[in-house]
């Protein structure tokens, strides 16, 4: 699908090929060109010192996908990344109700970078039931890069990156402005977001409040089974899965001739319940009723998200020179009753019951100078830090205090033989320190010294109009994180004992991508083949010693496994009949891990996706099965997934009253009420079922 | 021409999905069986005595070992402590692991699980954990209570007196 990204963003609204075509054009050299796809970069011949004025390359060759702001209205779910699981290549791994992180080709948690304003969002990546801590409404639209992108984005991108990209800054002076409201029926969830932007001259403004409450979640059983306890979920509603969501942003830019400013300051914050049936062992007490299906009950979490980025770029006529600044904290709790492993624990004096408490501050710079000496060459070269400190609270105990700090410094350069041919090529250098603290007498200090290189070459043949072929191959490397390295104790989340190995060395593969795709007639086809080893890749794999921790089974230790991925993705789309138009896309992925002879965690199950959609200027709507193969390739304690059908239907339809436009948007989810179990959600273990029929339902208001 | 070429890349990406997600794992992913015959859920332990324990466990391939766990369930899942010392008495605390490698199916039987006679009286989890060679976990949780008024299980418990572990191989 990352074969005319721009393209598609603009054939929502136009049928007409060549319009759209000058349209992706002015597209690229308003908004930052990225030079990778085949049809715009034959456009870009023109006007290639122009082109200059990207922000970022993106390495040739690489498969990319660009998802458009309305793609992910009419997908939008629970989260964002219910949206751009519709991508082909890309997963949600869902974390229990509401939450769900990024997964692509089969690779998740550290080793996907999520990115907004050219800066990496920190979280607490690494554990599963954490979410991403960003306003979906705000997202304008976004970039999935598919494999290894430490290149460009240091060590953590080693799956794969996932940019959300800047608004554009609007041509002319207005007030605009975009209330929204969205109800499903899941969770009896309301979101409200209000957004206003003003343009005068050099200066743009934009400011989004956006708050969303839901309710316990409704699924179609009354009961699931758990430690070979039967127990019951009342009125179809898991109990204490209830939260809320509230997020603020403001934008404001200038720009002036060949300088444009952006400074952005967000802060979300959320408070949610966990699961009572999959916290500690489960009991029937704990599931029973008492208390709103709107009140948030112990156990819950309470996340909170600041951030601050900055981006000023100062384009002359060959050289371009850009800064980016961020500051972030991440701030987590998670509130339990008191309760321990260690019996002769007491509870503190000042908040029992909080378990664990994360605050994660992270300063990050990138100094960037791109230089077109002649319309064939491009070169760029950059620096970039990261700086982290970790700090913990709480009676429980997951991951130590920490200091974790890395410095990368990139080349990369484009060269176009000609207006068929494009070769890539860039390689990047990194250097990373992590300092964990003592903790009590099982944890030890542990002071590493990591330093690495990745670097990829790709290249874009066009043998004829309407066909592209591309290659790449790239390396890729990660810093081992904090819980690799020293962890040690038992997650109410995860119910296990995972250990670290303060001597992992630091992860590293190779990956080789190709993609076909031809665009011809009416139809739009896309193959995409990758195979990728890692040599090194640490993952979690069962001892065989039994954890001296009341509670926690055996223990589960990080150890250094090398990793093979295979798979690809094929999309296939064409017109039916006049205005009705028909999508086939699908994906695999195999994963085997080489120390245990199995596959690796959360392996993605082969899907497909067959739909029909109708659109004009004003309607749009769509019908789709979802198929789902069955995963039996598994990993230790993991257990098989039955496969599946589900049947989504949609549409949206625009109102307009001269400058307002309204929008209403539906979308239907698992029409027909099937009871099915996700592969990829964490609470697969308990044999949870997952949500019923849905029903989403948007309007949007914009002036 | 170009188009002859679109229809049959169809059913050929179709069959990649299809032909490909068929194979299983090379590796032992089956989880051992643990079959728990004594105590049974709700029992009633008696405070001061011995505990009948028994089970089976068996596996595809090849048993690694199992452990029994127990501890106060006195508040939900609270292990709290604080609130029973004052009595004088002490939350019974139980944890142990046997081996059971070099075994594909196992009888256990034994008594060494003894409930002091100053533990304090109330609801207990007892876990039962068993792995197998390759890593496989599976789990039995039972709710028991522990009471000064329970009956102790005789029938058992002298029958068996000096043999504590009984292993039958089949």
């Amino acid at each position: 699908m990352w074969l005319f990204p721009e393209i598609l963003v603009f054939t929502m609204f136009m049928q007409n090929c060549l319009r759209s075509l000058l349209l992706a054009c002015c597209f690229v050299v308003t908004l930052c060109a990225q030079a990778n796809d085949s049809l715009k970069t034959i456009r870009l011949r023109d006007v290639s010192v122009r082109s200059v004025v990207a922000l970022r390359t993106q390495p040739v060759g690489q498969p990319s996908v660009r998802v458009s702001a309305e793609e992910l209205r009419l997908n939008m779910g629970h989260s964002l990344m219910d949206a751009l699981s519709h991508t082909e290549g890309v997963q949600a791994i869902d974390i229990g109700v509401g939450f769900s992180k990024p997964m692509i080709r089969g690779l998740g948690f550290q080793r996907i970078a999520v990115t907004e304003n050219g800066v990496r969002q920190e979280g607490q990546q690494w554990g599963a039931d954490h979410g991403l801590e960003i306003d979906a409404f705000h997202v304008d639209s976004v970039r999935v890069v598919k494999g290894p992108a430490s290149v460009l984005y240091g060590s953590d991108a080693m799956g794969g990156a996932i940019e959300i990209l800047p608004p554009r800054f609007p041509r002319r002076d207005s007030i605009s402005g975009e209330v929204l409201l969205a109800h499903e029926r899941v969770s009896s969830g309301l979101s409200g977001s209000v957004m206003l932007q003003m343009k005068r001259g050099r200066v743009f403004a934009r400011m989004r409040y956006t708050e969303r409450h839901w309710a316990d979640y409704r699924v179609p059983a009354d009961s699931f089974t758990y430690l070979s306890m039967r127990l019951p979920i009342l009125q179809r509603r898991l109990k204490n899965t209830t939260g809320m969501e509230r997020s603020a942003n403001v934008l404001l830019a200038y720009r002036h001739g060949g300088f444009q400013s952006r400074v952005n300051l967000s802060d979300s914050y959320q408070k949610s319940g966990f699961f009572s049936g999959a916290h500690g062992v489960p009991s029937v007490a704990n599931l029973q009723g008492g208390g709103s299906r709107w009140d948030v009950e112990l156990p819950y979490s309470v996340v909170n998200h600041l951030k601050v980025t900055s981006t000023s770029t100062w384009t002359t006529r060959l050289l371009q020179t850009s800064l980016t600044l961020g500051y972030q904290v991440n701030h987590r709790e998670e509130w339990s009753r008191f309760h321990t492993h260690n019996l002769e624990q007491t509870p503190p004096e000042t908040d029992p019951d909080k378990e664990l408490m994360f605050h994660l501050q992270t300063a990050s710079g990138q100094l960037q100078v791109r230089l077109a000496p002649s319309a064939s060459w491009q070169h760029c070269w950059g620096v970039s830090a990261v700086m982290q400190h970790n700090g913990i609270g709480g009676y429980g105990f997951l991951i130590p205090a920490y200091r974790r700090d890395e410095w990368g410094a990139f080349y990369l350069a484009n060269y176009r033989r000609s207006s068929s041919l494009l070769f890539n090529a860039s390689v990047r250098y990194d250097m990373g320190h992590i300092h964990t603290r003592a903790h009590g007498e099982y944890v030890h200090e542990v002071n590493r010294r990591f330093h690495d290189y990745s670097m990829a070459l790709g290249v874009e043949y066009m043998p004829a109009e309407g066909h592209q072929l591309r290659g790449s191959i790239g390396r890729a490397f990660r810093l081992p994180s904090a819980n690799e390295l020293t962890s040690n104790g038992v997650h109410h989340g995860a119910f296990r004992h995972e250990l670290g190995d303060s001597h992992l060395v630091s992860e590293q593969g190779w990956q080789l991508d190709l993609a076909y795709t031809m665009r011809l007639a009416g139809w739009e086809v896309s193959l995409s083949p990758f195979c990728s080893y890692y040599p090194h890749f640490i993952s979690l794999h069962p001892t065989g010693r039994w954890s001296s921790l009341p509670d926690a089974g055996q223990v589960y230790q990080y150890v250094d496994a090398a990793t093979t991925l295979a798979g690809g993705e094929v999309r296939v789309k064409t017109r039916l009949l006049g205005r009705l138009n028909y999508t086939l896309s699908g994906e695999y992925v195999y994963t085997y891990d080489h120390h245990s002879h199995t596959a690796t965690p959360f392996s993605p199950p082969a899907t497909m996706r067959n739909t029909i959609s109708w659109e004009d200027s004003r309607w749009q709507c769509f019908v789709e099965c979802q198929s789902v193969a069955a995963q039996r390739r598994v990993c230790h304690n993991e257990d098989a997934t039955p496969g599946y059908n589900l049947f989504h239907a949609g549409g949206s339809v625009d109102f307009r009253l001269r400058e307002n436009r309204l929008s209403l948007i539906i979308h239907a989810r698992n029409l027909f009420n099937t009871s099915y179990l996700n592969h990829l959600n964490f609470y697969r273990k308990i044999d949870l079922p997952e949500a019923g029929a849905d029903i989403q339902t948007t309007i949007r208001f914009t002036f | 021409m170009k188009k002859s070429f679109v229809f049959y890349m169809i059913p050929l990406s179709l069959c990649l999905f299809f032909s490909a997600c068929s194979d299983d794992n090379d590796a032992d992913t089956v989880k051992p069986v643990i079959s728990l015959h004594e105590p049974e859920d709700g029992d009633e332990l008696r405070i001061g005595s011995d505990v009948h324990f028994e089970a089976d466990f068996s596996d595809n391939e090849m048993l690694g070992s199992y452990m029994v766990e127990i501890h106060n369930n006195f508040d939900g899942h609270d292990h709290k402590v604080a609130a029973t010392r004052a009595e004088g008495s002490e939350p019974f605390f139980f944890k142990k692991s046997y081996d059971l490698s070099g075994q594909r199916n196992a009888h256990v039987h034994h008594h060494d699980i003894v409930i002091p006679a100053n533990a304090t009286p109330g609801n207990y989890h007892l876990m039962i954990y068993c792995t197998d060679a390759a890593g496989n976990q599976s789990l039995v949780a039972r709710s028991i209570v522990l009471s000064h008024e329970a009956e102790h299980h005789h029938e058992h418990g002298e029958e068996h007196d000096d043999e504590h572990h009984d292993h039958h191989e089949d």
